[in-house]
């Protein structure tokens, strides 16, 4: 029996039965199982839909969107969103936009005739991942106009479910035969109950890891800039963060975030405020687009006596920039990570 | 929802309990086993969407009727569906204003298959709704949100987003995976102050499925 992903929530995996000097039911093993294959092999955000907000024009060229993603062993296809608005129609020959995968597949978006002048217009594309890899990693979707301006309004990226997963210790997929009532405990990669910590370990893992993604191209002219010695928000919204409940006692447990970033020299600084109070800064010092580490923010986690999940009130997070002396800060990418374990 | 699990966390040092030469015992399993998948069931939830801009309907003259705002188009996403019927809870939290002078905007929050029904939102499990009297910007969080089963179903079903995907696991038997998908809109209306209108200019979307 391979080991199979069901397509929606295995539900509760009873303990009743589990008692002190009584054998552990088949059942109950089987159950674990699926459960653990589903929450290695489910669907999974990268990027949550984020508003880069960024108009492309044909002078512009190819232009890289970059995210900073722990990505899953497990996701073979990831499923990509857009939502594009020209900012004028030529009906004759309408407008064009290529968008090319991390994996270097590639899509064409036509906007013409129907959708009016000006209306936006949703996009989807299935990349089918060539690299697969756990570790820390940037996607870095390409874009281009072809024909007419465009307005990159949004974008999202998901990992699509598995129906099976390989039973090794990269899939992390754990046979279901070898959990059957009678069949005999014996300690294997994928197999029995030898098999389960490490996949369990994986799934604790592969949990909510992308609870915000932003970007703009790394050019001065299209990524966030700004001269001022006084904070400036990147962003004209404040997101919600809410890390996972894990532990006793997670009330505002630590968290990462990724920051692409440059000056034209000196320092600069980006930093994150958490409406819980919590301030963390870094400085950016490379004149080229770099990626930057805060490894220290501090978000609410999930209250679960709520309806909601929220610990008091919603965790915004306010995201700001400076440039320390004379000079300009730049932009480019904002990823905040939740915890892995 | 009552936590899946039975200490409402997940436990620690698990892998050093089970290990060759070493016995399970009951309280191993039941901790670090099935406590823990249980736990990790009720944290999967994703952050669906954060987004910032400046969307409003422009439709201040019909007071009283909702109006899909413009440009912000259903925000589509994987949505988990659990066993007690329905999906995990969808929360909002809005940023939004009205422009135009003093009057009351009313956001709602629908959530439907994918394709939807492109008819104004009733309240009830899969719509919420907030309200603002602001001019500059308020944060708003309305109830959490839900998509029933037999919509689901349609979603998994009648959306076109299924579609055959390969197996990679080495065996190369042709699975079929399939995704449940869901959308996301938000309406909007003036109910008083018949020159305003409402701006939305954040949307923050994420899966709760609690504890």
């Amino acid at each position: 029996m391979p080991a199979t992903v069901l397509r929606d929530d295995p539900g509760t995996i009873g303990r009743a039965q589990i008692q002190s000097g009584a054998p552990v039911r088949g059942i109950t093993w089987g159950a674990v199982a699926r459960a653990v294959n589903f929450l290695n092999g489910s669907p999974r955000a990268l990027i949550p839909h984020c508003s880069p907000n960024v108009t492309l024009a044909v002078a512009d060229g190819v232009q890289t969107l970059s995210f900073r993603v722990f990505p899953s062993y497990q996701a073979t296809h990831r499923l990509w969103l857009a939502v594009l608005e020209p900012t004028a129609q030529d009906e004759a020959i309408g407008t064009e936009f290529e968008f090319t995968d991390p994996s270097g597949g590639t899509a064409t978006w036509r906007c013409i005739g129907t959708a009016g002048p000006f209306a936006p217009k949703a996009f989807r594309h299935v990349e089918t991942v060539s690299s697969r890899t756990t570790s820390e990693t940037t996607l870095a979707p390409t874009f281009e106009s072809i024909a007419g301006t465009h307005v990159l309004g949004r974008l999202a990226c998901f990992e699509l479910p598995r129906p099976e997963l390989a039973v090794d210790a990269n899939d992390l997929g754990l046979e279901l035969g070898s959990f059957r009532a009678r069949h005999w405990i014996y300690d294997a990669t994928g197999r029995s109950l030898g098999g389960l910590p490490e996949a369990l370990a994986g799934a604790l893992s592969r949990g909510r890891r992308h609870m915000f993604q932003w970007a703009r191209p790394a050019t001065a002219a299209l990524a966030f800039s700004t001269t001022s010695t006084s904070y400036t928000s990147v962003l004209t919204y404040t997101p919600e963060l809410l890390e996972r409940y894990l532990y006793n006692g997670d009330t505002t447990p630590t968290i990462e975030v990724r920051v692409l970033a440059w000056v034209t020299g000196g320092t600069g600084d980006v930093a994150v405020t958490m409406a819980n109070g919590d301030l963390n800064a870094v400085a950016i010092s490379a004149t080229t687009p770099t990626w930057t580490s805060i490894t220290g923010l501090n978000v609410r986690a999930e209250d679960l006596s709520a309806s909601d999940g929220r610990r008091t009130s919603a965790d915004l997070a306010t995201i700001q920039a400076r440039k320390n002396t004379s000079g300009t800060i730049y932009v480019a990418g904002i990823g905040i990570i939740g915890r892995a374990s | 929802m009552t936590a899946r699990s039975e200490h409402s966390r997940y436990v620690r040092g698990l892998a050093s309990r089970i290990a060759a030469e070493s016995m399970a015992d009951t309280a191993v399993l039941r901790d670090g086993v099935v406590n823990n998948t249980n736990h990790l069931l009720d944290q999967r939830g994703i952050v669906i969407a954060a987004l910032s801009g400046s969307w409003t309907s422009y439709e201040s003259e019909d007071t009283g009727e909702f109006h899909q705002l413009y440009g912000l188009l259903p925000i589509e996403f994987p949505i988990t569906l659990l066993p007690s019927g329905r999906s995990a809870a969808v929360v909002p939290h809005l940023r939004g204003y009205v422009s135009g002078g003093a009057g009351t905007g009313v956001f709602r929050v629908r959530i439907s298959r994918i394709g939807g029904e492109n008819i104004p939102p009733e309240l009830g499990d899969r719509c919420t709704e907030v309200s603002t009297t602001s001019t500059t910007g308020e944060d708003l969080a309305p109830d959490p949100i839900f998509l029933p089963r037999e919509e689901a179903d349609a979603s998994i079903y009648g959306t076109g987003i299924e579609r055959p995907f390969p197996s990679l696991d080495g065996s190369g038997d042709a699975a079929v995976a399939r995704v449940s998908m869901a959308q996301i809109e938000v309406w909007a209306k003036i109910s008083s102050g018949v020159a305003q209108a409402p701006v939305l200019v954040g949307l923050t979307l994420r899966e709760y499925i609690g504890g």
